[in-house]
Protein backbone atom coordinates (compact mmCIF):
# COMPACT_ATOMS: atom_id res chain seq x y z
CA UNK A 1 0.00 0.00 0.00
CA UNK A 2 2.47 2.29 0.99
CA UNK A 3 4.68 1.17 -2.28
CA UNK A 4 1.97 2.34 -4.04
CA UNK A 5 1.93 5.31 -2.95
CA UNK A 6 5.23 5.62 -3.43
CA UNK A 7 4.84 5.36 -7.28
CA UNK A 8 1.97 7.17 -7.41
CA UNK A 9 3.87 10.55 -6.00
CA UNK A 10 7.05 9.35 -8.63
CA UNK A 11 4.98 9.49 -11.63
CA UNK A 12 3.04 12.72 -10.75
CA UNK A 13 6.68 13.88 -10.11
CA UNK A 14 7.61 12.85 -13.53
CA UNK A 15 4.47 14.80 -15.20
CA UNK A 16 5.55 17.52 -13.37
CA UNK A 17 9.23 17.90 -14.24
CA UNK A 18 7.77 16.85 -17.91
CA UNK A 19 5.42 19.50 -18.29
CA UNK A 20 7.57 22.10 -15.98
CA UNK A 21 10.08 21.53 -19.21
CA UNK A 22 7.38 21.59 -21.83
CA UNK A 23 6.67 25.17 -20.25
CA UNK A 24 9.82 26.41 -20.37
CA UNK A 25 10.90 25.62 -24.25
CA UNK A 26 7.19 27.50 -24.66
CA UNK A 27 8.84 30.59 -22.79
CA UNK A 28 11.61 30.33 -24.92
CA UNK A 29 10.03 30.82 -27.74
CA UNK A 30 7.78 33.51 -26.86
CA UNK A 31 11.05 35.17 -25.63
CA UNK A 32 12.74 34.44 -29.30
CA UNK A 33 9.26 36.29 -30.81
CA UNK A 34 9.54 39.07 -28.87
CA UNK A 35 13.23 39.33 -29.89
CA UNK A 36 11.82 39.97 -33.47
CA UNK A 37 9.39 42.27 -32.40
CA UNK A 38 10.07 45.74 -32.65
CA UNK A 39 10.84 48.46 -29.78
CA UNK A 40 8.00 50.93 -30.59
CA UNK A 41 7.65 54.84 -29.75
CA UNK A 42 5.69 57.55 -30.77
CA UNK A 43 4.95 61.10 -30.49
CA UNK A 44 2.95 63.79 -31.73
CA UNK A 45 5.08 66.16 -33.90
CA UNK A 46 4.92 67.97 -37.37
CA UNK A 47 1.04 68.26 -36.76
CA UNK A 48 1.14 64.56 -37.34
CA UNK A 49 2.20 61.34 -35.68
CA UNK A 50 5.47 60.10 -35.58
CA UNK A 51 6.31 56.25 -34.87
CA UNK A 52 9.67 55.22 -34.46
CA UNK A 53 10.55 51.21 -34.70
CA UNK A 54 13.50 49.59 -33.67
CA UNK A 55 14.10 46.36 -34.47
CA UNK A 56 17.81 45.70 -33.05
CA UNK A 57 18.63 45.04 -29.22
CA UNK A 58 19.11 48.53 -27.60
CA UNK A 59 19.79 49.19 -23.64
CA UNK A 60 19.85 52.46 -23.97
CA UNK A 61 16.19 53.62 -24.98
CA UNK A 62 16.85 57.47 -24.87
CA UNK A 63 17.88 57.13 -28.64
CA UNK A 64 13.91 57.43 -29.07
CA UNK A 65 13.77 60.86 -26.87
CA UNK A 66 17.37 62.01 -29.44
CA UNK A 67 15.23 61.37 -32.41
CA UNK A 68 12.08 63.05 -31.12
CA UNK A 69 14.06 65.96 -29.98
CA UNK A 70 15.58 66.67 -33.01
CA UNK A 71 11.99 66.59 -35.46
CA UNK A 72 10.60 69.08 -32.57
CA UNK A 73 13.94 71.18 -33.12
CA UNK A 74 12.94 71.17 -37.21
CA UNK A 75 9.51 71.72 -36.47
CA UNK A 76 9.91 74.60 -34.42
CA UNK A 77 12.44 76.11 -37.12
CA UNK A 78 9.84 75.48 -39.82
CA UNK A 79 6.66 76.04 -38.88
CA UNK A 80 3.96 78.59 -40.03
CA UNK A 81 1.36 77.28 -37.41
CA UNK A 82 3.51 78.20 -33.90
CA UNK A 83 2.02 78.37 -30.92
CA UNK A 84 4.28 81.68 -30.21
CA UNK A 85 4.37 83.02 -33.43
CA UNK A 86 7.94 82.22 -33.88
CA UNK A 87 9.78 80.29 -36.72
CA UNK A 88 12.35 81.18 -39.28
CA UNK A 89 10.02 80.66 -41.77
CA UNK A 90 7.40 82.74 -39.89
CA UNK A 91 9.80 85.57 -39.45
CA UNK A 92 10.54 84.91 -43.73
CA UNK A 93 7.25 85.47 -44.21
CA UNK A 94 6.65 88.82 -41.93
CA UNK A 95 9.77 89.72 -43.38
CA UNK A 96 7.79 89.68 -46.81
CA UNK A 97 8.56 92.80 -49.09
CA UNK A 98 11.05 94.30 -46.50
CA UNK A 99 14.26 92.52 -45.59
CA UNK A 100 16.18 89.31 -45.94
CA UNK A 101 16.58 86.64 -43.06
CA UNK A 102 19.22 84.51 -41.41
CA UNK A 103 18.61 80.98 -41.66
CA UNK A 104 20.04 77.89 -39.73
CA UNK A 105 21.92 75.47 -42.20
CA UNK A 106 18.92 73.14 -41.50
CA UNK A 107 16.21 75.78 -43.05
CA UNK A 108 17.93 77.11 -45.51
CA UNK A 109 18.89 73.34 -46.83
CA UNK A 110 14.87 72.68 -46.98
CA UNK A 111 14.24 75.89 -48.45
CA UNK A 112 16.97 74.89 -51.51
CA UNK A 113 15.43 71.66 -52.09
CA UNK A 114 12.16 73.53 -51.95
CA UNK A 115 12.74 75.79 -54.88
CA UNK A 116 14.82 73.12 -56.77
CA UNK A 117 11.29 71.27 -56.84
CA UNK A 118 9.53 74.25 -57.99
CA UNK A 119 11.62 74.57 -60.88
CA UNK A 120 11.58 70.97 -61.54
CA UNK A 121 7.91 70.75 -61.50
CA UNK A 122 7.73 74.03 -63.59
CA UNK A 123 5.75 75.36 -60.69
CA UNK A 124 3.54 72.98 -60.20
CA UNK A 125 5.08 72.19 -56.81
CA UNK A 126 5.62 75.70 -55.48
CA UNK A 127 6.70 76.43 -51.94
CA UNK A 128 5.27 79.89 -51.42
CA UNK A 129 1.67 78.22 -51.97
CA UNK A 130 1.51 79.88 -48.51
CA UNK A 131 -1.08 82.34 -48.95
CA UNK A 132 -3.43 79.64 -50.55
CA UNK A 133 -2.65 77.03 -47.80
CA UNK A 134 -4.20 79.72 -45.42
CA UNK A 135 -7.14 80.86 -47.64
CA UNK A 136 -8.86 77.02 -47.73
CA UNK A 137 -7.36 76.19 -44.49
CA UNK A 138 -7.82 72.88 -45.07
CA UNK A 139 -7.18 70.37 -42.38
CA UNK A 140 -7.75 73.45 -39.42
CA UNK A 141 -10.86 74.83 -37.97
CA UNK A 142 -11.04 77.47 -40.20
CA UNK A 143 -11.36 75.73 -43.12
CA UNK A 144 -13.36 77.19 -45.94
CA UNK A 145 -13.98 77.05 -49.26
CA UNK A 146 -12.72 80.75 -50.80
CA UNK A 147 -14.39 83.31 -53.05
CA UNK A 148 -13.44 83.06 -56.68
CA UNK A 149 -12.21 86.48 -56.11
CA UNK A 150 -10.28 86.14 -52.76
CA UNK A 151 -8.49 82.83 -54.74
CA UNK A 152 -7.62 85.55 -57.61
CA UNK A 153 -6.04 87.79 -55.55
CA UNK A 154 -3.82 85.29 -53.80
CA UNK A 155 -2.90 83.78 -56.96
CA UNK A 156 -0.07 86.58 -57.91
CA UNK A 157 1.71 85.83 -54.17
CA UNK A 158 2.07 82.73 -55.39
CA UNK A 159 5.52 82.55 -56.89
CA UNK A 160 8.53 80.65 -56.78
CA UNK A 161 10.56 83.62 -58.22
CA UNK A 162 10.04 85.90 -55.86
CA UNK A 163 11.92 83.68 -53.82
CA UNK A 164 15.49 84.66 -53.23
CA UNK A 165 18.01 82.02 -52.05
CA UNK A 166 21.71 83.89 -51.19
CA UNK A 167 23.63 80.58 -50.42
CA UNK A 168 26.89 81.94 -49.40
CA UNK A 169 25.47 84.20 -46.83
CA UNK A 170 22.55 81.89 -46.12
CA UNK A 171 19.75 84.43 -46.26
CA UNK A 172 16.26 84.46 -48.32
CA UNK A 173 13.72 87.33 -49.32
CA UNK A 174 10.62 87.24 -50.40
CA UNK A 175 10.02 89.95 -52.59
CA UNK A 176 6.21 90.73 -52.70
CA UNK A 177 4.50 91.33 -49.75
CA UNK A 178 2.20 89.04 -48.56
CA UNK A 179 4.05 86.17 -50.37
CA UNK A 180 4.25 83.18 -47.16
CA UNK A 181 6.58 80.24 -47.50
CA UNK A 182 4.98 77.05 -46.41
CA UNK A 183 7.43 73.89 -46.18
CA UNK A 184 4.61 71.54 -45.56
CA UNK A 185 4.95 69.36 -48.22
CA UNK A 186 8.88 68.88 -47.78
CA UNK A 187 9.77 69.38 -44.44
CA UNK A 188 8.34 66.12 -42.98
CA UNK A 189 10.70 64.35 -45.95
CA UNK A 190 13.89 66.44 -44.20
CA UNK A 191 12.82 65.55 -41.05
CA UNK A 192 12.55 61.71 -41.94
CA UNK A 193 16.04 61.70 -42.80
CA UNK A 194 17.15 63.33 -40.27
CA UNK A 195 15.56 60.70 -37.87
CA UNK A 196 17.44 58.02 -39.87
CA UNK A 197 20.90 59.96 -39.69
CA UNK A 198 20.45 60.22 -35.61
CA UNK A 199 19.53 56.06 -35.50
CA UNK A 200 22.65 55.62 -38.09
CA UNK A 201 24.85 57.30 -35.57
CA UNK A 202 23.90 55.44 -32.70
CA UNK A 203 24.10 52.08 -34.06
CA UNK A 204 20.51 51.12 -35.27
CA UNK A 205 20.96 48.99 -38.24
CA UNK A 206 17.29 47.77 -38.31
CA UNK A 207 14.18 50.15 -37.71
CA UNK A 208 11.07 52.11 -39.57
CA UNK A 209 10.78 55.51 -39.40
CA UNK A 210 6.61 56.44 -39.86
CA UNK A 211 6.35 60.51 -39.88
CA UNK A 212 2.67 60.55 -40.68
CA UNK A 213 2.90 57.93 -43.66
CA UNK A 214 5.60 59.01 -45.00
CA UNK A 215 7.95 55.80 -44.18
CA UNK A 216 11.91 55.33 -44.56
CA UNK A 217 13.40 52.33 -43.52
CA UNK A 218 16.55 51.54 -42.32
CA UNK A 219 18.70 48.57 -44.05
CA UNK A 220 16.19 45.25 -44.52
CA UNK A 221 14.62 43.54 -41.88
CA UNK A 222 16.55 41.39 -38.95
CA UNK A 223 16.81 38.45 -40.94
CA UNK A 224 18.28 40.17 -44.40
CA UNK A 225 14.81 40.16 -46.11
CA UNK A 226 12.82 43.59 -47.75
CA UNK A 227 10.74 45.20 -45.06
CA UNK A 228 7.13 44.87 -46.60
CA UNK A 229 4.83 48.33 -46.34
CA UNK A 230 1.21 48.21 -46.66
CA UNK A 231 0.27 51.17 -49.05
CA UNK A 232 -3.13 52.80 -47.94
CA UNK A 233 -6.42 52.03 -49.76
CA UNK A 234 -7.42 55.43 -50.12
CA UNK A 235 -11.17 54.51 -49.81
CA UNK A 236 -10.76 52.63 -47.16
CA UNK A 237 -9.93 53.58 -43.29
CA UNK A 238 -6.68 53.89 -42.25
CA UNK A 239 -4.93 50.70 -41.88
CA UNK A 240 -6.39 49.22 -44.70
CA UNK A 241 -4.25 48.63 -47.41
CA UNK A 242 -4.36 47.73 -51.02
CA UNK A 243 -0.85 46.49 -51.91
CA UNK A 244 2.01 45.52 -50.15
CA UNK A 245 5.34 47.48 -51.35
CA UNK A 246 9.00 45.70 -50.53
CA UNK A 247 11.55 47.82 -48.99
CA UNK A 248 15.60 47.37 -48.73
CA UNK A 249 17.06 50.80 -47.22
CA UNK A 250 14.77 53.68 -48.54
CA UNK A 251 11.77 55.48 -48.47
CA UNK A 252 8.27 55.36 -49.42
CA UNK A 253 6.04 58.86 -49.64
CA UNK A 254 2.41 58.74 -50.73
CA UNK A 255 0.54 62.38 -51.63
CA UNK A 256 -3.38 61.87 -52.05
CA UNK A 257 -6.27 63.35 -51.44
CA UNK A 258 -7.76 61.54 -48.88
CA UNK A 259 -6.12 62.07 -46.26
CA UNK A 260 -7.03 65.50 -45.10
CA UNK A 261 -10.12 67.46 -46.65
CA UNK A 262 -12.97 69.67 -46.38
CA UNK A 263 -16.68 68.65 -47.54
CA UNK A 264 -18.95 71.24 -48.41
CA UNK A 265 -22.11 70.94 -49.80
CA UNK A 266 -21.54 67.33 -51.06
CA UNK A 267 -18.67 68.47 -52.53
CA UNK A 268 -14.74 67.35 -51.86
CA UNK A 269 -12.13 69.66 -51.21
CA UNK A 270 -8.72 67.96 -50.83
CA UNK A 271 -5.68 69.90 -49.31
CA UNK A 272 -3.05 69.30 -52.36
CA UNK A 273 -4.02 72.84 -53.71
CA UNK A 274 -3.17 73.68 -57.67
CA UNK A 275 -0.87 76.68 -57.53
CA UNK A 276 -2.00 78.05 -60.68
CA UNK A 277 -5.85 77.46 -60.51
CA UNK A 278 -5.85 78.19 -56.91
CA UNK A 279 -8.28 74.84 -56.34
CA UNK A 280 -7.90 71.71 -55.13
CA UNK A 281 -6.19 69.62 -58.55
CA UNK A 282 -8.75 67.55 -59.76
CA UNK A 283 -7.08 65.10 -62.31
CA UNK A 284 -8.18 61.91 -62.23
CA UNK A 285 -5.52 60.18 -59.51
CA UNK A 286 -6.30 60.00 -55.71
CA UNK A 287 -3.13 59.39 -54.72
CA UNK A 288 0.88 59.11 -55.88
CA UNK A 289 3.51 57.21 -53.94
CA UNK A 290 7.45 57.75 -54.32
CA UNK A 291 9.71 55.29 -53.56
CA UNK A 292 13.46 56.61 -53.48
CA UNK A 293 16.45 56.85 -51.46
CA UNK A 294 15.86 60.22 -49.18
CA UNK A 295 12.61 60.95 -48.02
CA UNK A 296 12.75 65.10 -48.31
CA UNK A 297 13.23 64.48 -52.61
CA UNK A 298 10.13 61.67 -52.46
CA UNK A 299 8.08 63.78 -50.21
CA UNK A 300 8.12 66.83 -52.52
CA UNK A 301 8.16 64.54 -55.84
CA UNK A 302 4.92 63.00 -54.16
CA UNK A 303 3.14 66.31 -54.15
CA UNK A 304 4.78 67.99 -57.42
CA UNK A 305 4.08 64.56 -59.67
CA UNK A 306 0.36 64.26 -58.11
CA UNK A 307 0.10 67.76 -59.49
CA UNK A 308 1.85 67.23 -62.38
CA UNK A 309 -0.60 64.07 -63.31
CA UNK A 310 -0.31 60.92 -64.58
CA UNK A 311 1.68 61.27 -67.98
CA UNK A 312 3.83 64.17 -66.95
CA UNK A 313 4.75 62.73 -63.69
CA UNK A 314 6.07 59.55 -64.86
CA UNK A 315 7.85 61.22 -67.57
CA UNK A 316 9.18 63.20 -64.34
CA UNK A 317 10.08 60.17 -62.72
CA UNK A 318 11.47 58.10 -65.35
CA UNK A 319 13.93 61.06 -65.74
CA UNK A 320 15.53 60.76 -62.34
CA UNK A 321 18.16 58.30 -60.89
CA UNK A 322 16.59 55.36 -58.10
CA UNK A 323 13.20 56.99 -58.35
CA UNK A 324 10.51 54.97 -58.75
CA UNK A 325 6.50 55.46 -58.23
CA UNK A 326 2.82 54.20 -58.27
CA UNK A 327 0.18 56.40 -59.35
CA UNK A 328 -3.88 55.44 -58.62
CA UNK A 329 -6.43 56.74 -60.36
CA UNK A 330 -9.83 57.64 -58.60
CA UNK A 331 -11.40 54.49 -60.72
CA UNK A 332 -8.47 52.21 -59.12
CA UNK A 333 -6.47 51.88 -61.73
CA UNK A 334 -2.87 51.59 -61.14
CA UNK A 335 0.21 52.56 -63.15
CA UNK A 336 3.53 51.84 -61.80
CA UNK A 337 7.37 53.86 -63.31
CA UNK A 338 9.75 50.85 -65.29
CA UNK A 339 11.31 50.22 -62.05
CA UNK A 340 8.66 48.95 -60.41
CA UNK A 341 8.36 44.95 -60.42
CA UNK A 342 5.90 42.47 -59.37
CA UNK A 343 8.26 41.66 -56.51
CA UNK A 344 8.59 45.07 -55.33
CA UNK A 345 4.78 45.37 -55.32
CA UNK A 346 2.17 43.38 -55.33
CA UNK A 347 -1.70 44.28 -55.38
CA UNK A 348 -3.59 42.65 -52.78
CA UNK A 349 -7.33 43.95 -53.86
CA UNK A 350 -9.04 42.41 -57.16
CA UNK A 351 -10.45 45.44 -57.79
CA UNK A 352 -6.98 47.45 -58.12
CA UNK A 353 -6.07 47.07 -61.76
CA UNK A 354 -2.31 46.83 -62.39
CA UNK A 355 -2.10 48.87 -65.93
CA UNK A 356 0.09 47.31 -68.56
CA UNK A 357 3.20 49.23 -69.44
CA UNK B 1 3.18 -1.65 -8.92
CA UNK B 2 -0.33 -1.39 -9.69
CA UNK B 3 -2.04 1.54 -9.70
CA UNK B 4 -6.29 1.63 -8.62
CA UNK B 5 -8.31 3.23 -11.12
CA UNK B 6 -8.52 6.56 -9.05
CA UNK B 7 -5.16 7.01 -9.91
CA UNK B 8 -5.31 6.77 -13.41
CA UNK B 9 -8.46 9.45 -12.80
CA UNK B 10 -6.36 11.75 -10.79
CA UNK B 11 -3.57 11.25 -13.27
CA UNK B 12 -5.62 12.12 -16.57
CA UNK B 13 -6.95 15.11 -14.85
CA UNK B 14 -3.76 16.28 -13.90
CA UNK B 15 -2.33 16.09 -17.49
CA UNK B 16 -5.57 17.74 -19.21
CA UNK B 17 -5.30 20.31 -16.82
CA UNK B 18 -1.57 21.02 -17.30
CA UNK B 19 -2.07 20.63 -21.08
CA UNK B 20 -5.11 23.07 -21.03
CA UNK B 21 -3.29 25.67 -19.23
CA UNK B 22 -0.47 25.81 -22.15
CA UNK B 23 -3.08 25.68 -24.69
CA UNK B 24 -5.49 28.56 -23.37
CA UNK B 25 -3.72 31.27 -24.83
CA UNK B 26 -3.83 29.51 -28.43
CA UNK B 27 -7.84 28.73 -27.79
CA UNK B 28 -8.42 32.62 -27.35
CA UNK B 29 -5.95 34.00 -30.16
CA UNK B 30 -8.68 33.09 -32.10
CA UNK B 31 -11.64 35.83 -33.73
CA UNK B 32 -12.41 36.62 -29.97
CA UNK B 33 -8.58 38.30 -29.43
CA UNK B 34 -9.50 41.07 -31.40
CA UNK B 35 -9.40 44.46 -28.97
CA UNK B 36 -9.86 47.98 -29.26
CA UNK B 37 -6.65 50.14 -27.80
CA UNK B 38 -7.32 53.69 -27.12
CA UNK B 39 -4.10 55.61 -26.69
CA UNK B 40 -3.85 59.50 -25.74
CA UNK B 41 -0.75 61.21 -26.33
CA UNK B 42 1.24 57.59 -27.14
CA UNK B 43 -0.06 56.18 -23.84
CA UNK B 44 -2.69 53.43 -23.35
CA UNK B 45 -6.26 55.28 -22.11
CA UNK B 46 -8.18 51.90 -22.61
CA UNK B 47 -8.38 48.30 -23.68
CA UNK B 48 -11.46 47.19 -24.42
CA UNK B 49 -12.50 43.41 -26.17
CA UNK B 50 -14.39 43.82 -29.29
CA UNK B 51 -16.40 40.16 -29.14
CA UNK B 52 -19.90 40.63 -28.06
CA UNK B 53 -19.15 44.01 -26.38
CA UNK B 54 -21.13 47.21 -26.57
CA UNK B 55 -19.48 49.97 -24.72
CA UNK B 56 -19.47 53.52 -25.32
CA UNK B 57 -16.05 55.09 -24.01
CA UNK B 58 -15.93 59.45 -23.63
CA UNK B 59 -12.40 60.14 -23.36
CA UNK B 60 -11.82 62.98 -21.55
CA UNK B 61 -8.97 65.31 -22.45
CA UNK B 62 -9.99 68.70 -20.26
CA UNK B 63 -12.16 70.80 -22.59
CA UNK B 64 -11.82 68.54 -25.48
CA UNK B 65 -13.22 64.75 -25.37
CA UNK B 66 -13.57 61.75 -28.43
CA UNK B 67 -16.38 59.77 -27.82
CA UNK B 68 -15.76 56.12 -29.07
CA UNK B 69 -18.31 53.63 -29.67
CA UNK B 70 -18.31 49.83 -29.85
CA UNK B 71 -21.20 48.02 -31.01
CA UNK B 72 -21.17 44.27 -33.16
CA UNK B 73 -17.53 44.14 -33.49
CA UNK B 74 -17.44 47.46 -35.02
CA UNK B 75 -15.66 50.52 -33.84
CA UNK B 76 -16.01 54.02 -34.56
CA UNK B 77 -16.00 57.74 -33.25
CA UNK B 78 -19.32 58.88 -32.42
CA UNK B 79 -18.33 62.32 -31.41
CA UNK B 80 -15.19 64.67 -31.01
CA UNK B 81 -14.21 68.06 -30.10
CA UNK B 82 -11.67 68.14 -33.08
CA UNK B 83 -11.83 70.95 -35.50
CA UNK B 84 -11.02 69.07 -38.42
CA UNK B 85 -13.67 65.66 -37.29
CA UNK B 86 -11.29 63.13 -39.82
CA UNK B 87 -11.99 60.86 -37.02
CA UNK B 88 -15.65 61.04 -37.19
CA UNK B 89 -15.25 60.97 -41.09
CA UNK B 90 -13.14 57.47 -40.89
CA UNK B 91 -16.26 55.40 -40.11
CA UNK B 92 -16.38 51.91 -38.53
CA UNK B 93 -13.02 49.84 -38.08
CA UNK B 94 -13.75 45.78 -37.63
CA UNK B 95 -10.67 44.96 -38.97
CA UNK B 96 -6.83 44.12 -36.96
CA UNK B 97 -4.20 46.89 -38.11
CA UNK B 98 -7.46 49.62 -38.75
CA UNK B 99 -7.12 52.52 -36.80
CA UNK B 100 -8.78 55.71 -36.01
CA UNK B 101 -6.71 58.89 -36.04
CA UNK B 102 -7.46 61.85 -34.31
CA UNK B 103 -4.67 64.24 -34.49
CA UNK B 104 -6.32 67.40 -32.79
CA UNK B 105 -7.03 65.43 -29.98
CA UNK B 106 -3.73 63.09 -30.34
CA UNK B 107 -5.84 59.98 -29.78
CA UNK B 108 -5.46 56.75 -31.77
CA UNK B 109 -8.02 53.86 -31.23
CA UNK B 110 -6.32 50.79 -33.07
CA UNK B 111 -8.05 47.12 -33.67
CA UNK B 112 -5.41 44.84 -32.69
CA UNK B 113 -5.42 41.11 -32.92
CA UNK B 114 -4.00 38.37 -35.19
CA UNK B 115 -3.19 38.75 -38.85
CA UNK B 116 -1.89 42.27 -38.42
CA UNK B 117 1.75 41.11 -39.13
CA UNK B 118 1.53 40.50 -42.53
CA UNK B 119 2.67 43.78 -43.36
CA UNK B 120 5.89 46.04 -41.18
CA UNK B 121 4.28 49.64 -41.36
CA UNK B 122 1.83 51.51 -43.56
CA UNK B 123 2.39 54.42 -46.01
CA UNK B 124 -0.34 56.87 -45.83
Amino acid sequence: MLEKKVNVIKLLCFFLIFFSLLGCSVLNKNAKQTGNEPLVETAFLMGTIVKISIYDHIEDKTIFQKVFNRIADIEAKMTINSATGQSEIINLNNAAGRESCKFSADTFYVLEKGKNYSELSGGLFDITIGPLVKLWNIGTEAATVPQEAEILTKLPLVNYHNLILDKDKQTAKLIVPGMIVDLGAIAKGYAADEAAKILLENGIKHAIVNLGGNILVLNTRPDGSAWRLGLQDPYEPRGDYMGIVNLKNQTLVSSGTYERYLERNGKRYHHILNPKTGYPEDNGLVSVSIITTSSIDADALSTATFLLGLEKGLELIEKLPDTEAIFITTDKKVYTSSGVSAADFEIKKNEYQLQKK
Amino acid sequence: MKLKKGDFILIILLITAIWGWFVKDSFFLDSSSKQAVIKVNSEVHSIIPLENESREINVNLGKDYVHVKIEHGLVWVEDSSCPDKVCIRTGKISKPGQSIVCLPNKTVVTIEGQGESVIDDLSF
